[in-house]
């Protein structure tokens, strides 16, 4: 991740909530218990033995933790119900606000994963970008009707998500955490096109990067979707690590951001991690590390969190793909 | 103004996301006498060439989103006129619509929704986390010819095939074309349930169920 020699390329994928569903726990139940979800983690980086560790993917802990309604489903992520006025999240309680609900369940899990693993494994709390925070809690196509009918609103609540989310990541370096992956799968090009990118979060994106290396953490920043168009600027976010999703070429990628970042990525989550055969996967796999791997500043990861569903085996055939 | 500055006007209104100037062009045709219809067909020029912007990456989803704003702001005006015209709109086809159970995202649903109307399809919008039982239901109740269902998420996207299944389990599979779409799907999961076809954005479905209107058969396969 910082361009220095290895001896083979790092592995890191989203485990989460493969994770989980290896461990046969509810996926409710690790969203709401920093155990549960902490010794399902761990699970996982017993029986595959990757380089880095993330928690839970939840894109609606932020947004309840703000003062949306989310739904507890059962074997699902949980998902907002009832979202927010921009009026309610146009407040400076947020960096206070955004530590409540079921935040601190991913904090608390961090904290354990620091206290059973050793430094040889880094640990990243996933944590939601100002962007899909604030898009979240009051729902994407009023976010989507803000951006262009009141900017300068839409440019206070990301400024303001930006406090909140600097105060979380603080939390989190302070659990133990060494890493911290803003999750912005809004700043997805077909949703956020690149002047707004440029104009509204890029600055914030910047400003965040800058208070996770102030807190001595590693600073990453994962887009889902197709972002090419973005990259560039997402180049310029001052992230140490960009993670990317599957539509994303990452050769070409590379030489987009041309070492102003590490990148991460990026097998497909959709169909050939969960659905596919175990030699598929592993041939993807090494193809991607036989692309990336001549000059470092490069992880193998998934383009997103794998599914709960996808087998053992096609996992531990992407692992060995890096370990071999 | 004569007619032709003001079908531009009510063509930039709505590509813009004016929902006063939208509406407010419209009602000037109208009163300049053209029939309802020169109307609609002016909203779905303009709605058609968002869309190939938006494919092109030149617009992205909040212009989108306005856009739809003002479309339907200018059909509320155009739609009492449609009820009084002799003629009267020629539509397409009936489509209903909706996010399947489990899932309450309702972005992309909401903007294929809004440009299968642009195009000319009638279309029933279901909503969100509709439950399969429902999906049939409304397929017959709307007397449609396409159900259009979408999913955001891996955890409920089989809920697609439980409808195409249901269809089938009530012998009423081939009444039906099956447009499926969201993030986790593919064409290949589309293929893999029975579904007729998959879109992978609103324009993308415009495309696709003009295609399966011009096939002219019912379910069972996009030919």
């Amino acid at each position: 991740m910082r361009f220095e020699p290895t001896d083979r390329v790092p592995v890191a994928p989203l485990l989460g909530a493969h994770a989980v569903a290896l461990a046969g726990i509810p996926h409710e139940r690790a969203c709401q218990d920093p155990s549960a979800q902490a010794d399902a983690l761990l699970l996982a980086v017993e029986a595959y033995q990757p380089d880095a560790i993330f928690t839970l993917m939840d894109l609606s802990a932020e947004p309840e933790a703000l003062g949306a309604a989310a739904d507890m489903r059962p074997g699902q992520p949980p998902v907002i119900v009832r979202h927010l006025t921009p009026q309610q999240l146009d407040t400076e309680a947020l960096e206070e606000r955004i530590l409540t609900a079921r935040v601190p369940v991913f904090i608390e899990t961090v904290s354990r994963l620091r206290d059973a693993l050793d430094d040889s494994i880094l640990i990243g709390a996933l944590i939601c970008g100002p962007l899909t925070a604030a898009a979240n809690a009051i729902g994407i196509e009023a976010w989507g009707r803000m951006l262009r009918r009141d900017r300068d609103l839409a440019a206070r609540l990301l400024a303001r998500l930006t406090a909140a989310c600097t105060s979380l990541l603080q939390r989190h370096a302070q659990a133990g955490a060494h890493a911290v992956m803003l999750l912005e799968p809004v700043a997805t090009s077909v949703i956020l096109g690149p002047p707004d990118l440029e104009a509204l979060l890029l600055p914030r994106l910047q400003e965040i990067a800058r208070a996770a290396h102030d807190s001595g953490l590693l600073s990453m920043l994962h887009v889902c979707g197709d972002c090419r168009p973005s990259l560039s600027l997402l180049a310029d976010s001052r992230a140490d690590v960009l993670s990317l999703d599957a539509p994303v070429d990452l050769p070409a990628a590379r030489h987009i951001v041309s070492g102003k970042t590490a990148l991460m990525g990026n097998l497909d989550v959709r169909h050939l991690l969960p659905h596919d055969t175990p030699d598929a996967v592993y041939q993807r796999a090494r193809a991607l590390v036989f692309e990336m791997d001549s000059t470092g500043g490069f992880v193998l990861s998934t383009g997103c969190e794998i599914p709960p569903e996808t087998p053992r085996e096609n996992v531990a055939h992407f692992m060995a793909a890096a370990q071999m | 103004m004569d007619i032709e500055t003001v079908t531009a006007e009510l063509e930039r209104a709505i590509e813009a996301g004016d929902e006063e100037a939208g509406p407010a062009a419209a009602r000037a045709l109208l009163d300049l006498g053209v029939e309802p219809t020169y109307v609609t067909s002016a909203l779905s020029r303009a709605m058609a060439r968002l869309g190939r912007q938006f494919q092109r990456l030149d617009v992205f989803v909040p212009d989108l989103l306005v856009a739809t704003d003002a479309f339907d702001a200018a059909m509320q005006v155009v739609e009492a006129a449609l009820l009084k015209s002799e003629s009267g709109r020629k539509l397409k086809g009936t489509v209903i619509v909706g996010v399947v159970e489990g899932d309450i995202h309702t972005l992309g649903k909401n903007l294929v929704a809004v440009m299968l109307k642009a195009d000319g399809f009638q279309v029933h919008d279901l909503g969100r986390d509709v439950k399969v039982a429902r999906f049939a239901e409304a397929a017959q109740e709307f007397q449609a010819d396409t159900i259009a269902m979408s999913s955001l998420m891996t955890t409920t996207m089989g809920r697609m095939k439980d409808v195409i299944d249901l269809l089938v389990t009530q012998d009423r599979r081939q009444r039906y074309r099956v447009m499926v779409g969201g993030a986790p799907i593919t064409q290949q999961f589309a293929d893999e349930i029975g579904a007729d076809g998959y879109a992978e954005d609103a324009p993308d479905a415009v495309a696709l169920a003009n295609r399966l209107l011009a096939s002219g058969r019912a379910g069972g396969g996009e030919t």
